[in-house]
C-alpha cells in the first residue's frame, strides 16, 4: 500500500522540479509547460542513430530511470512510510547510484557519436571525482546514527540536524550530489555548447522523454538524500512529517538548480583534481570530527 | 500541413499531440544565435526555446543570408531533426537544398513573433499527415550489408553465416552512390574500403606481414585466413594528413581539395566517426607530395598491415618532436582500426584475434604516452559553441584535441564580385560582408572612398564616426560576451550580456546612453566577481607569440596594436588602448570588458547624439586606402575609383589574420578548453572568405 501512496508523490515531486528548473534557468514560470513538452516529445520520431550499439542505446534511458527510483525506495517519507526499510539502506543508496555512471556511459557509447562518447568519458572522470564524496559523508552520518538504516539516521537527528552537527560533510555531500545529477556547473557530460547535448545528443522522441524524466527523478532522489541525511528528514514542528520531507526536498532541489546559474562550468581536470586534493582530505577530516564529537558527547 | 510532417492519419490523438507540439517549439538557429542577435532578433522572446542539437529541435530557424557553401550543411542538419519538423526563414532567400520554408518572414522581431504564431497554427493542424513525404539527401542514405566480423572480405546483402568460419554475419552499413566517384557523396567506410580494394588490393596475414598475395587464401605459415591490405599510397596519404599550425596553407588546401562542399563538416552527422575519414581521402592528392616521403618509405619497407607499424615508425611517434608537430602527421593512420573496433562493426582491417597490446600497437602516442584511438569530429560549421559558419574539425585523442583543422571556405559568397559599381552604394554593399559588424565596414568604405577622392572630412563628421564605430564595438563585444558566456556554461553571463546587447543592437547612438552605461558597468563589476571565472580561464588558450595578431587578441598579449592610434581625431581624445599582458582567454576577456567601458566613455567624450549621416561622395577618380579598428581588429581597404565608380577593391579583415591562431590555441587542449580558446579569439567567419 505504501508504494501506491508514494507513486503519485514521486510524480508530483518530479513535476514540481521540472517547473522549478525552467523557472530558475530561464526566469519563466510556466506550470503547464512540462505536460506540453512531455506529450509533444512522445509524438515525435524516436530516431536510432546509425550503427548504434543497440543494446546499450536502448537500455541506457531505462537504467538511468531505474537507478534513482531504486535509491528512492530506501528513503523514508515519514516514520513508517518507506518502500524498503533496509538495515543497510545507506549502503544500498550508494550501490544504486553507482549505476548512474554506468547508464550515462552506456548512453554515450551506444549512440555512436563523438559528442556522446566524450560526454560518457567525462562522466567517468566525474564519477572518480565525486564517488568518494558521496560515500564518506554518509559514513560520518551513519557513525552518528550508529546505523545504516535511513529511518534510524533521521531519528538520530532529533536533537540536532546533521547540517549543524557536521557542516563539512553537508557541504561535500551537497556538491557531490550536484555532480551525480550532472547539474551545472557539473554538467560536463551534457554540456550544451561544448558537446551539443553530449550523452543526450542523439536521443529523440520517447527515448529522450525517458532520459529527461530520469534526470529529474535523479535530482529528486539526491535532494531527498540530502534531506534525509543532513536536514532531519521528516523532523519539523506543526506540519505532518511527510510534508516536511517533501518541502525540504524541493527546497534543496531548487537551491541545487539555482546554484549553477552563476558559475562557469568546471574544467574536467580541475574537477577531478579538487575532488581528490581537497574533497577527500576534507571528508576524512569530517569523519574525524564526527568521531571526536561522538566520543566527547558520549 | 508543415513540410516536415510526420506520417500519421491525423486522428484525435494526433491532433491533440500536435496541439501540444505547437505550444512547445525549440529552434535550431542557422547560422548561429549570435547572427540572430546581431539582427536584433530574440527568438526566446518570440516564445521559442533554443536547441543546441538538431536532434532536439522542432524547427530550423534560418536567419539572414545563408552562404551557398553552408546550404549543404543546413540540409544535413534538417535531415537529422526528428519529425515533425518545420522550417522558418527569416529574411532568407531561396534555398535549393531544403524544402520550401513553412513560414517566410522579414528580418525583424515583430515579423518573427507573427511568424511563430503562424507556425504554431500550422503545426497544430499539420504535424501529422497521411501524405507526408520524406526528405532524403544522398549524404544520409545508407543501406545495410552483412559482414563477417572476422573476414571483412565477406559482404552479403542478407543475414547468414560466414562461409569461411561459420560465424554469424553482423549488420553493417554501406553507402549508396558511386563508390568510385565523388567521395563527398559516399558515407560509410565500407564504400571507402571497397574503393580501396578495387584500386589495389593485396591479401596479407594478420600475423605475418611478410606474406602478401594477390588473392584471398590462407597463410602458409600459420594457416590463418588472409585479410585485405590497403595500398601503400593510401596509407601514406593518410599518414600525410597534416594540419600544421600554419593554417593558412591548410585552408587553401582544403578549398582546393573540396571542390564540392564536403559533407563531412556539418554538425552532428549521424555517424560522425565512420564518416570522418573521407576527409583524408579527399585531400590525399594534395598532401602526399609534401612531407611524407620518409613515412611513405617506412610503410613500404615494413609492408605492414595498416593498423600496425614498423618499429622505426614507432620510434618516430614516441619522439615528442615539439608536441603537436610530431603527432600531426600520424593522425590518420588509426582511423580504420579505430572504426573497426567500435561497436562490433568489424568490417575493417583487423583480422584474427588480437590482444589489446596488439590492437593499440600502431596507434599514435598521446602526450601521456597512452595509445588512444584518434577520431576526427566536426565542430562546425553549425556547432552551437562556435561562431556559426566557422568550420572547425578536431582530431580527438580521447577528449584531448590532437589536431585542429579550420576553414572558412563555407562562408564564401563571392562578394568581391559585387563590389565594383557606383561608389554611392558601395558602403552598403561592403557592410553586407559581416552581419556581426556592419557599421564598421560601412565606415571603412566611406573612409577609403574619401581618401581616393581626396576629400577631407570635417571634425564634426569625424566625431560622429567615432561615436558610430565605438557604438559598433560595444554592440559587437556584448554579442561576443553572450556567446562566450554560453560556451563557459555560465548562464547568468550569457543571458545578461544578451539582454544588454538586445537593448542597443540596431540603434544608433541614442539618448539613453547614461542609463545604459550605469547598467553595463554594474554588469561588468558583477562579472568580475563571478566565482571560479578566473580559474576557469587562466592559462587557457595561451598564445605564446601573437606576432601578426590583431585587435583585442593582440592587446591581450601586451601588444599596443590599435589602428585608432593612427587616427588624429582619436588622439585628440587622449585615447590609449586597453592592453593586458597575459596572453590567455582571461586576458582577452579583460581587454574586451575594458573596451566596453572605454568605448562608452569615448562616445560620451565626443558628445554626439545625432544619427550618423551619409556624406556625399564625389564623382572622382583615384586610389585610396583606409584602415580602421573594427571590434575584431584593424581592417584595411584599398579602393580604386574611376569617375565615381569602384573599379578595384582589396580588403584585409582581422579575422583572416586571427583565424591562424585557432590551431595554436586549441591543439593539445581538452575539448572544453579548446572551444573556450577558439571562442576567446572572437572570429567572424563572415570575414574569412569573400
Amino acid at each position: 500500500m505504501t508504494v501506491l501512496w508514494l507513486v503519485p508523490l514521486l510524480v508530483v515531486g518530479t513535476y514540481i522540479i521540472v517547473v522549478l528548473e525552467e523557472w530558475v534557468t530561464t526566469g519563466r514560470f510556466r506550470p503547464v509547460a512540462p505536460v506540453f513538452g512531455g506529450i509533444s516529445l512522445l509524438g515525435r520520431e524516436s530516431l536510432v542513430p546509425r550503427l548504434p550499439d543497440r543494446v546499450l542505446f536502448e537500455a541506457a534511458p531505462g537504467l538511468l530511470l531505474v537507478a534513482p527510483v531504486l535509491a528512492l525506495a530506501v528513503l523514508p517519507l515519514a516514520p513508517g512510510t518507506i518502500i524498503a526499510n533496509l538495515a543497510t539502506g545507506a549502503l544500498f543508496l550508494n550501490a544504486a547510484l553507482a549505476y548512474v555512471m554506468v547508464a550515462l556511459f552506456m548512453a554515450g557509447w551506444g549512440a555512436n557519436s563523438v559528442y556522446g562518447l566524450v560526454g560518457g568519458w567525462r562522466f567517468l572522470g566525474q564519477f572518480v571525482a565525486y564517488s568518494m564524496l558521496i560515500v564518506m559523508p554518509i559514513t560520518a552520518v551513519a557513525m552518528r546514527a550508529q546505523s545504516l538504516a535511513t529511518t534510524t539516521i533521521v531519528e538520530s537527528q532529533t536533537s540536532l540536524w546533521n547540517v549543524i552537527a557536521q557542516p563539512l560533510g553537508f557541504i561535500l555531500f551537497w556538491l557531490a550530489a550536484m555532480a551525480v545529477c550532472f547539474l551545472p556547473p557539473f554538467d560536463l557530460p551534457i554540456a550544451p555548447h561544448e558537446l551539443a547535448g553530449g550523452i543526450m545528443g542523439e536521443y529523440t522522441g520517447d527515448r529522450l522523454a525517458i532520459l529527461r524524466l530520469a534526470r529529474l527523478v535523479l535530482i529528486l532522489t539526491l535532494s531527498a538524500s540530502v534531506t534525509i541525511f543532513f536536514l532531519g528528514g521528516w523532523l519539523g514542528p506543526v506540519l505532518p512529517p511527510w510534508i516536511w520531507t517533501l518541502v525540504k526536498t524541493l527546497l534543496v532541489a531548487a537551491a541545487m538548480l539555482g546554484t549553477g546559474r552563476f558559475v562557469p562550468r568546471l574544467r574536467q581536470e580541475q574537477l577531478v583534481a579538487w575532488g581528490w586534493q581537497f574533497g577527500i582530505p576534507l571528508a576524512l577530516t569530517n569523519i574525524l570530527w564526527v568521531g571526536v564529537t561522538l566520543l566527547v558527547v558520549a | 500541413m508543415i513540410s516536415g510532417a510526420r506520417l500519421g492519419i491525423g486522428n484525435r490523438v494526433h491532433r491533440f499531440v500536435a496541439t501540444m507540439q505547437a505550444r512547445e517549439l525549440a529552434a535550431f538557429v542557422v547560422p548561429g544565435i549570435e547572427v540572430a542577435r546581431a539582427f536584433g532578433l530574440d527568438p526566446e522572446a518570440a516564445g521559442l526555446r533554443i536547441a543546441v542539437s538538431p536532434r532536439h529541435a522542432d524547427l530550423i530557424l534560418l536567419v539572414g543570408e545563408i552562404p551557398e557553401g553552408l546550404a549543404q550543411a543546413v540540409a544535413i542538419v534538417y535531415a537529422q531533426m526528428p519529425r515533425p519538423r518545420a522550417i522558418v526563414a527569416v529574411g532568407t532567400g531561396s534555398n535549393s537544398t531544403l524544402p520550401a520554408p513553412d513560414v517566410s518572414i522579414a528580418l525583424n522581431q515583430e515579423s518573427l513573433v507573427a511568424g511563430i504564431a503562424e507556425l504554431r497554427s500550422l503545426v497544430a493542424n499539420g504535424s501529422f499527415n497521411p501524405d507526408a513525404s520524406g526528405f532524403d539527401i544522398a549524404e544520409t542514405r545508407a543501406e545495410t550489408v552483412y559482414v563477417c566480423p572476422m573476414h571483412p572480405e565477406i559482404v552479403r546483402t542478407e543475414p547468414g553465416l560466414c562461409p569461411i568460419c561459420g560465424m554469424r554475419l553482423v549488420p553493417s552499413e554501406a553507402a549508396n552512390g558511386d563508390i568510385h566517384g565523388d567521395m563527398s557523396a559516399t558515407h560509410g567506410r565500407e564504400a571507402d574500403q571497397e574503393a580501396a580494394e578495387f584500386a589495389n588490393t593485396a591479401y596479407t596475414c594478420p600475423m605475418h606481414p611478410e606474406v602478401v598475395q594477390s588473392k584471398p587464401g590462407t597463410c602458409p605459415i600459420c594457416g590463418m585466413t588472409l585479410v585485405p591490405r590497403q595500398s601503400t599510397t593510401q596509407e601514406a596519404g593518410r599518414a600525410g594528413h597534416s594540419s600544421g599550425p600554419t593554417s593558412r596553407d591548410t585552408d587553401d588546401n582544403d578549398q582546393a581539395g573540396q571542390s564540392a562542399p564536403s559533407t563531412d563538416h556539418h554538425l552532428h552527422s549521424p555517424s560522425d566517426r565512420s564518416h570522418a575519414h573521407h576527409e583524408r581521402h579527399d585531400n590525399v592528392a594534395d598532401r602526399v607530395p609534401h612531407d611524407t616521403h620518409e613515412q611513405l618509405t617506412n610503410h613500404q619497407a615494413s609492408g605492414d598491415q595498416h593498423s600496425m607499424m614498423s618499429p622505426d615508425m614507432h620510434e618516430m611517434q614516441r619522439d615528442p618532436h615539439d608536441g603537436a608537430e610530431g603527432r600531426h602527421s600520424h593522425g590518420g593512420t588509426d582511423m580504420h582500426s579505430m572504426a573497426t573496433m567500435d561497436h562490433g562493426a568489424h568490417t575493417g582491417m583487423m583480422g584474427g584475434f588480437m590482444s589489446m597490446v596488439a590492437m593499440t600497437k600502431g596507434l599514435p602516442r598521446s602526450r601521456d604516452g597512452l595509445p588512444m584511438e584518434w577520431v576526427e569530429a566536426p565542430f562546425g560549421p553549425l556547432f552551437p559553441g562556435l561562431p556559426g559558419g566557422l568550420d572547425v574539425a578536431f582530431t580527438l585523442d580521447g577528449d584531448d584535441v590532437a589536431q585542429v583543422r579550420v576553414s572558412g571556405a563555407m562562408m564564401s559568397r563571392q562578394l568581391a564580385q559585387t563590389w565594383p559599381g557606383p561608389s554611392t552604394t558601395f558602403p552598403d554593399r561592403l557592410a553586407r560582408l559581416d552581419p556581426l559588424a556592419p557599421v564598421a565596414y560601412r565606415l571603412l568604405a566611406f573612409y577609403a572612398i574619401e581618401h581616393a577622392a581626396g576629400i577631407l572630412i570635417d571634425p564634426s563628421l569625424a566625431r560622429q564616426r567615432i561615436a558610430a564605430l565605438e557604438w559598433q564595438r560595444v554592440i559587437s563585444h556584448l554579442n561576443w560576451l553572450a556567446a562566450f558566456g554560453a560556451v563557459l556554461g555560465d548562464r547568468w553571463i550569457a543571458q545578461s550580456a544578451a539582454a544588454l546587447h538586445l537593448r542597443v543592437v540596431g540603434s544608433s547612438v541614442a539618448t539613453g546612453i547614461d542609463k545604459f552605461q550605469t547598467d553595463l558597468s554594474g554588469f561588468i563589476q558583477r562579472l568580475g566577481k563571478t566565482p571560479l571565472l578566473k580559474r576557469r580561464l587562466d592559462q587557457v588558450g595561451i598564445l605564446a607569440e601573437a606576432t601578426d595578431a590583431l585587435g583585442p587578441v593582440a592587446r591581450a598579449n601586451g601588444k599596443v596594436v590599435d589602428a585608432r592610434l593612427e587616427d588624429r581625431s582619436y588622439r585628440g581624445l587622449d585615447f590609449a588602448p586597453v592592453v593586458v599582458n597575459s596572453g590567455d582567454a582571461h586576458g582577452r576577456l579583460q581587454v574586451r570588458l575594458g573596451e566596453l567601458t572605454q568605448s562608452l566613455a569615448l562616445i560620451q567624450a565626443v558628445d554626439v547624439h545625432a544619427a550618423q549621416e551619409t556624406p556625399p561622395i564625389a564623382e572622382a577618380s583615384g586610389a585610396g586606402t583606409a584602415t580602421i579598428e573594427t571590434p575584431r581588429g584593424a581592417a584595411t581597404l584599398h579602393v580604386t575609383l574611376v569617375d565615381g565608380r569602384i573599379q578595384e577593391v582589396h580588403l584585409t579583415a582581422p579575422s583572416m589574420r586571427n583565424v591562424g591562431f585557432v590551431p595554436v590555441v586549441a591543439t593539445g587542449q581538452e575539448v572544453a578548453d579548446a572551444l573556450v580558446s577558439i571562442a576567446s579569439l572572437d572570429l567572424s567567419p563572415w570575414e574569412l572568405n569573400r
